[in-house]
């Protein structure tokens, strides 16, 4: 039904450089549905990394490489909303004052979808065949649900998926305590504010946490992972691609 | 001339704002559209008896979670009548001797409440009395800290929030309704508003009239005092009344 | 005079974390109030779309506040009233204590009031003689406890009950006890007697109104009316921009107010005050004095970028959602304002660099801008002063913080448009990784300024080939096929 749509993914620097098997993920999910993907080449980083750190010059590069490189993309679709955020909110922001980018973000920013948010909002599938056999819970994260307001969508997608059962952790839309440089810059308030994601994590008796970022999941995964706990962490696509790792 | 500091702080908010003492806002003190207004006093006082009882029943939903005690009356004396009960009932916060100040004013002097309080050796203490300097102000300010009841009216009560709205007068002073540990508002269902949309339209007509409409002062009453600042567990009568009582006279039609 | 502290807040946010008392008020306190307030926002009649209608009332007032405050202090003046406009801190400070030196105060009450905790108003009153007691509960706690609040609503959180027994036992002589209520009554005996003695009273203000020529203080307790009424002199400050053009704004402003601040349909108390005791009436102070304060805040509203953060209206809401402080407590923030808006205004207040950590040490997550009534874009400004902070800002005195770290975005800048050297990166970083993973294939203690994420976490090691690299041997074999 797919058969004419395409999209072209925009893979997340985390999940480039750490975790390409959720990159592929994403690549799955797509086949699954019978649309082509593309991933342009030059692709690196949507710049947030600098802007979040203040350094809007720096940033503004990065923004205006991603804008050439997705420009001639139909639709674009990103495995984070924090990069989608970025595109989406923050780009209008840094280029209002640059008469020849800023129309050019807004209308990068119109092309531009989180994953669960293109699935459900714009092709209208919550279900994609996907199975997994255990307990999902959810982490909503920030810039995804307070900044481009997707909070529905995908737990539309995990109530789908088959032979799991979702359970909502307690406060699954309070910040994970991530906040990108913050976390090495202020180690000990970042942790105090992740040990109690955890414990609300252990208190759902879930064996798989997932969500649409990989920075959150990174985070609480390098947590569980200290304290040698086994629940593990899954991006919502390696779910929906029906792994079950 | 001393302007105690005006014109050169008035003038750096224009430096501020880049823009000069000349300029005008011609719409910034507007108020709503005189039809709206007009919309929702008439929605008021046109108000059915029914429906303003509808409203008394919200309050009373409204005034359980506050600690507030709503009682609906039909006439002024059953209400003197309850306040006489009440005032037999409890014993004073400070000292033995038992006092209850009241507001002058006309649904309180309806009520006929002077005697029967005297008779029961409640002593009765009137808010203003035609000497008005400095020795009433200390007079009244000593008096009401020692009384266990202060009994006022209201301009309006807001149903919505169980809200009193009480403008201060010669003869409404605000520590009636502050310094003793009991108050009690006796108003009419007429003065009962539906939320403080209702109340903001109707403060705006009153200015409209009259400009100095609220003079110096004007107080919105939400339930007895309370305090939740140790380990955020709810005590009433921080500093304020700790009890608060607002009788309805309904009519009796 | 002025207690700013803002340079320890990496410290004071550890001691505020290892302290299992504060842990847990903090988290009572943010369940209570900060789960509340969105749902009392959505059963707003009108929605919570409210907020940004309270936004544009607050932004136009703003941006009409010099008509506004002559409207006011006409109004005040005709009344009998005193308005006395302050520059800055000492200026207010030094009339207020004058006011007080000329009816030979020697003690006053004060209601609660931010704006004279950022000026320093109690430790001058002390150094001149003159006691001034607090008398919102909390207030009066930590005023007992010589400490200074740590909330903007509800500003001794921090304290058990058995800690407020054991200081009213010792401090007003009444027998040890931990009963809420009791401790309560004996707060209300002593304070009864200092309203009933006091020579002046002092208040802040809520929100003023231009056309009414008012103040409106908001309280729970009933002591800012005690404080208004009683004393001879009643002196008010107000932060310059907490005013509105017309009465009927205050009908959405109080209900917006008094959800953010502690959840309340309306709060206990809300009085309008517009001058002394009239001709006819019994009470009310003698003298009014209202005391408007700039205090740096003409900074703010030059800049179009920061000037919303003066709708703020100080309700707390903001304090309640955060998660940061959730966890590290009003304390940290080292000045009169604390959690969100302290981590904007106390910056733009006391100096950006000087409070570089409030500007950086935030998750932005974005909660504060949800919560708050007037809908102020916090974590817009937070980035703001971010970017402030990286490349310096002569308007605002700012530096540039870090040399160091500005070279490393550069470069990064320059690598980040060239997927070739984006891949060299990522190359030395998997080569570098290496000497860092351990046997389970995560890395556990990572060198330099990446210390910090595994001081508490593990960090799994870049792959051997990004997803890039092989998306394009995979295009590269599809091709062939």
């Amino acid at each position: 039904m797919n058969n004419n749509r395409k999209v072209t993914l925009f893979i997340q620097c985390i999940i480039d450089g750490i975790y390409p098997e959720v990159g592929f993920a994403v690549v799955r999910v797509f086949e699954k549905l019978g649309i082509g993907v593309e991933c342009p080449a030059e692709q690196t980083c949507c710049g947030q990394p600098a802007f979040n750190s203040g350094y809007r010059k720096d940033a503004k590069q990065a923004a205006e490489h991603f804008i050439n490189v997705f420009g001639d993309a139909e639709t674009i679709v990103c495995p984070s909303g924090s990069c989608v955020n970025m595109v989406r909110n923050h780009y209008p922001e840094l280029l209002k004052d640059d008469r020849k980018w800023l129309p050019r973000a807004l209308e990068t920013a119109k092309r531009t979808f989180e994953l669960s948010e293109y699935l459900v909002d714009v092709l209208g599938i919550d279900d994609l065949g996907a199975s997994y056999g255990g307990r999902i819970t959810y982490h909503d994260s920030c810039h995804l649900m307070r900044g481009i307001g997707v909070k529905e969508q995908p737990r539309k997608l995990i109530k789908k998926i088959r032979n799991a059962e979702f359970v909502e952790m307690y406060d699954s839309d309070r910040c994970c305590g991530f906040g990108g440089a913050f976390s090495v810059k202020y180690p000990e308030i970042s942790t105090a504010i992740l040990e109690d994601k955890i414990k609300n994590i252990i208190s759902s008796n879930a064996d798989v946490v997932t969500g649409c970022d990989m920075g959150c999941l990174m985070n609480i995964q390098g947590i569980l992972s200290r304290k040698r706990l086994s629940i593990k962490t899954l991006h919502i696509a390696q779910l929906l691609a029906g792994e079950s790792i | 001339m001393n302007d105690y500091g005006q014109a050169k702080f008035l003038n750096n908010i224009r430096k501020a704002l880049r823009v000069d003492c000349k300029r005008v806002c011609p719409d910034l003190f507007c108020r709503q559209s005189a039809e709206e207004s007009m919309l929702t006093i008439d929605r008021i006082s046109s108000r059915p008896h029914s429906l303003r009882l509808l409203l008394l029943e919200k309050m009373i939903e409204a005034a359980k979670p506050l600690n507030l005690n709503v009682i609906p009356v039909k006439t002024l004396p059953e209400a003197a009548q309850e306040i006489i009960k009440l005032a037999s009932e409890k014993k004073p916060e400070w000292g033995d001797e038992e006092s209850v100040v009241l507001w002058k004013h006309p649904l309180i002097e309806e009520m006929n409440i002077v005697e029967i309080l005297r008779e029961r050796n409640i002593a009765v203490i009137f808010s203003n009395q035609p000497d008005t300097g400095q020795t009433e102000r200390d007079r009244l300010v000593k008096e009401s800290a020692g009384s266990f009841i202060g009994i006022t009216s209201a301009d309006y009560c807001i149903a919505e929030t169980g809200t009193l709205v009480l403008k201060t007068a010669p003869g409404n002073e605000r520590i009636v309704s502050l310094l003793p540990s009991i108050h009690v508002a006796v108003i009419k269902l007429e003065q009962l508003i539906a939320d403080f949309k209702e109340l903001y339209t109707l403060l705006d007509k009153n200015l409209e009239n009259d400009p100095e409409w609220i003079e110096n002062g004007m107080t919105f009453i939400t339930g007895p005092s309370k305090t939740a600042d140790i380990e955020a567990t709810m005590v009433h009568g921080a500093h304020g009344p700790r009890e608060l009582y607002i009788y309805v006279v309904t009519g009796t039609c | 005079m002025i207690r700013i502290n803002t340079e320890n807040y990496r410290d004071e946010a550890i001691k505020g974390i290892n302290d299992p008392v504060l842990q847990k008020a903090l988290a009572d306190l943010q369940v209570r109030f900060g789960r509340g307030t969105a749902e009392a926002y959505r059963n707003l009649p009108e929605g919570p779309g409210l907020r940004r209608k309270a936004h544009e009332i607050r932004m136009k007032a703003v941006e009409n506040l010099d008509i506004l405050l002559e409207r006011l202090s006409e109004k005040i003046r005709a009344r009998g009233g005193h308005v006395f406009f302050a520059e800055d801190a000492d200026a207010a400070v030094k009339y207020c204590l004058e006011t007080a030196r000329k009816h030979n105060v020697r003690l006053a009450v004060k209601g609660k009031s931010m704006t004279t905790e950022e000026i320093g108003l109690n430790n001058a009153f002390a150094a001149a003689g003159i006691e001034i007691a607090e008398t919102d509960l909390g207030e009066y706690i930590i005023q007992l406890a010589g400490e200074h609040p740590s909330h903007i609503i509800a500003p001794a959180i921090h304290k058990t009950r058995s800690e407020i027994g054991l200081l009213f036992s010792e401090k007003l002589k009444i027998p040890f006890t931990t009963d809420p209520e009791t401790l309560t009554r004996a707060a209300r005996k002593a304070l009864r007697e200092k309203f009933l003695s006091a020579g002046m009273g002092i208040s802040g203000c809520n929100i003023a109104c231009a056309e009414t020529g008012h103040i409106t203080v908001v309280s729970n307790e009933g002591n800012i009316r005690m404080s208004t009424t009683l004393p001879k002199v009643h002196v008010a400050f107000m932060g310059m921009e907490r005013i509105t053009a017309r009465l009927s704004d205050h009908d959405i402003l109080f209900r917006l107010l008094s959800r953010g601040a502690a959840v309340q349909k309306m709060a206990g108390y809300v009085s309008y005050i517009g001058g002394p005791r009239q001709a006819g009436h019994a009470d009310g102070p003698d003298e009014f004095h209202l005391v408007i304060i700039d205090n740096g805040r003409t900074k703010i509203l030059a800049d179009e970028e920061f000037r919303e953060m003066l709708c703020c209206i100080r309700c707390g809401a903001c304090l309640n959602v955060c998660p940061v402080y959730g966890k590290i407590g009003g304390h940290a923030y080292g000045y009169a304002y604390s959690g969100p808006v302290g981590a904007v205004v106390t910056p733009l207040l006391v100096g950006i660099n000087r409070a570089k950590d409030l500007c950086l040490g935030e998750t932005l997550c974005g909660a504060c801008k949800d919560a708050c009534p007037v809908d102020i874009d916090l974590p817009r400004m937070l980035l703001l002063l971010r970017s402030k902070l990286a490349d310096g800002d002569s308007k605002w005195n700012a530096g540039r913080e870090n040399t160091g770290e500005k070279m490393l975005y550069g470069i990064w800048s320059e690598i980040v448009q060239r997927r070739w050297a984006y891949d060299a990166m990522l190359g030395l970083s998997r080569e570098g990784s290496r000497l860092f993973t351990g046997k389970d294939g995560m890395i556990s203690s990572l060198p330099f300024f990446l210390q910090g994420w595994t001081e508490s976490r593990d960090m799994k090691p870049p792959a051997r080939k990004s997803f890039m690299r092989q998306w394009k041997k995979l295009e590269k074999q599809r091709r062939v096929k």
